[in-house]
């Protein structure tokens, strides 16, 4: 729950309207030619921002044409601009300048094409850069393995989602919902508040939950005593295991699941992962599917 | 191709004369100006006599610009000797004439200007200074690439004046070069434009201790060998000891986690590991950039 976002950042969704949310333009350039009424000094400098960016020189680009349009503004070098902008992701900044394009050239041809580009880029899907610093670990998108550390997804923007980083030495668990940040990072560093004793072992067992679930803490199942932390990794002898969180009835069905014997020395982590939903109430309990998953984390 | 060039444009213009729209007027008087210069600087060109012909095409070009005086003055430059500009003004030629019919012409005479390799001159200070470079003692390495083995000598090379220098071809743009000896460590980022001829000055210290040498193409990259877990001690351009054995290494672009790396330092007194973690995309971008990553088994003899 301490990794859900707060800070409302809402300017790229704010707009009303039909929207064309999903990938934005892929990312290969698209050039105006030098448009007439052009000066020599200003034509050399929007050539020379072709020059950079054709070196892979984004940056120098984006200048030139700055260079250009300070000289004198025109609407194919706003188009260009916005052109490198786009392919740099930055959206805020390709959306300004290809609507300043719209403003320079209301009649231009391709003005249903630029409201298109501009209307993906303000609806485009989240890009999440999931992370942390141990080396060796292993990342999870609501319950499902995307693979080493680190990792960048695209979340449809309104959605919530669940992300779990296991190190060798450690877990992490963390909620976003893809509404304020276009770029964001979920640094998911070991958990620090629960720290292993000296020489304990990380624990061969992970437990986490979907992001609508959105319930954390800990609890000592009334009927064999242990406790569980949720989400949470620790160490469970070999056997299988049912329990109720909280022993209430949040979830429908116990959080049950078999934890296999592991040859001496293993690093391999059982996942077990609550698939719900909603959030529980006191009055109704959340169907839930669990699914489990042995997963190799680790050394070389 | 400057008179098919004067081809094309009046065939333009008998293309347009079948539209129906107003008839032209006479040239004002820019027009008529920037035609001179350019009829001067064809005649000059014609003649052999280029920096004429540059300064009578820049002019013209500067009082009304054309694709045809933009492909001229490139197509100048280029029988300088003088690609970047040559590149510049065939890029303007394309840009102020889109649909070109020699366009993919132009773009394949652009492409070999591009990768016209220019010679980064390698010098180092005389021996009174103690880190003068000892060449023969070095690898040279060339953004992770090693160019030169030790053997290598200075000597001295067209442009480089009467000063030794080891030259190397490179293509046009910026070069992380470094200089592995068994016992020293140096590294300079080099630039150079196509075709061109550049010094570049390298010093190196007398000695410089470790079996790991990490170099990554911005200081901004980071790479955390055994025992190194904080950002502000990763090595980014630095020769490093470590013990010998296999270990993953993680790397940090930034803030950003990147993929780590295996790295196996040799054990050898006169070994030593080279890894390269270069990257060519902007430094903006919120993620770990894509990385390029070698490795290099330096063996010194003994």
């Amino acid at each position: 729950m301490d990794l859900v976002r707060t800070l409302a950042l809402a300017l790229l969704v704010s707009s009303a309207g039909p929207a064309l949310a999903g990938p934005v333009p892929p990312p290969t350039p698209v050039r105006k030619p030098v448009p007439a009424g052009m000066t020599a000094e200003v034509i050399k400098q929007f050539a020379q921002a072709i020059v950079y960016d054709k070196a892979g020189d984004v940056e120098e680009a984006a200048r030139a044409y700055d260079k250009a349009n300070e000289a004198a503004p025109f609407a194919a070098t706003f188009y260009n601009l916005a052109d490198v902008h786009r392919r740099m992701d930055k959206y805020r900044d390709a959306i300004q300048e290809y609507q300043k394009y719209l403003e320079l050239a209301p009649d231009a041809p391709d003005k249903a094409e630029v409201a298109r580009i501009i209307d993906q880029l303000k609806h485009a899907d989240f890009t999440v850069v999931l992370q942390g610093k141990e080396p060796g670990a292993v990342v999870f998108l609501d319950g499902k393995l995307l693979g080493p550390s680190p990792q960048i997804v695209k979340l449809a923007p309104g959605s919530v989602h669940a992300f779990d980083r296991i190190s060798p030495t450690g877990h992490r668990h963390g909620h976003y919902e893809a509404k304020y940040d276009q770029f964001a990072r979920e640094t998911l560093d070991d958990w620090s508040a629960r720290p292993k004793k000296e020489g304990e072992p990380p624990g061969n067992v992970v437990l986490s939950a979907s992001g609508e679930f959105g319930t954390s803490g800990s609890w000592v199942d009334k009927d064999t005593g242990i406790h569980f932390e949720f989400p949470g990794r620790q160490f469970l002898p070999p056997g299988h295991y049912s329990t109720f969180p909280w022993n209430d009835n949040r979830l429908c069905v116990p959080i049950a699941f078999d934890v296999p014997k592991l040859p001496p020395g293993s690093t391999d982590v059982l996942y077990v992962y609550v698939d719900a939903k909603a959030e529980p109430t006191h009055r109704t309990c959340q169907p839930a599917t669990i699914r489990t998953q042995i997963v190799k984390v680790g050394p070389l | 191709m400057r008179t098919a060039l004067l081809v094309v444009c009046a065939l333009a213009a008998v293309a347009r004369a079948d539209a129906p729209v107003p008839k032209k007027k006479t040239p004002d008087k820019f027009a008529r100006a920037a035609a001179d210069a350019f009829t001067e600087a064809l005649a000059a060109d014609e003649k052999g006599d280029l920096r004429t012909a540059l300064g009578l095409y820049e002019k013209a070009q500067a009082i009304a610009p054309h694709p045809s005086t933009a492909y001229n003055i490139g197509d100048v430059y280029r029988r300088l000797g003088k690609p970047k500009e040559a590149i510049l003004h065939f890029e303007m030629y394309l840009a102020m004439l889109p649909a070109a019919p020699d366009r993919a012409y132009t773009e394949q005479l652009i492409d070999k200007l591009v990768h016209t390799p220019g010679t980064i001159l390698l010098r180092t200070p005389p021996k009174s200074d103690p880190e003068a470079v000892s060449w023969k003692e070095f690898y040279i390495l060339v953004d992770g690439e090693i160019v030169a083995k030790p053997g290598t000598d200075a000597k001295v090379e067209p442009g480089s004046g009467n000063e030794p220098a080891v030259a190397l071809k490179v293509g046009g743009g910026r070069h992380a070069i470094d200089l592995v000896s068994s016992i020293s460590y140096a590294h300079a980022d080099c630039k150079v434009d196509p075709g061109a001829s550049e010094p570049c000055h390298v010093r190196a210290k007398p000695r410089v201790d470790g079996h790991l040498v990490v170099r990554s193409s911005d200081s901004w990259i980071d790479v955390f060998p055994p025992g190194r877990k904080d950002k502000d001690h990763g090595v980014s351009q630095d020769r490093v000891e470590v013990p010998a054995g296999k270990y993953r290494m993680p790397v940090r672009d930034r803030t950003y986690e990147c993929a780590s790396v295996v790295v196996e330092v040799p054990g050898g007194a006169n070994d030593v590991a080279y890894l390269w973690i270069g990257t060519t995309e902007y430094r903006g971008f919120e993620r770990c950039r894509v990385l390029d990553v070698k490795q290099q088994k330096l063996h010194f003899a003994p």
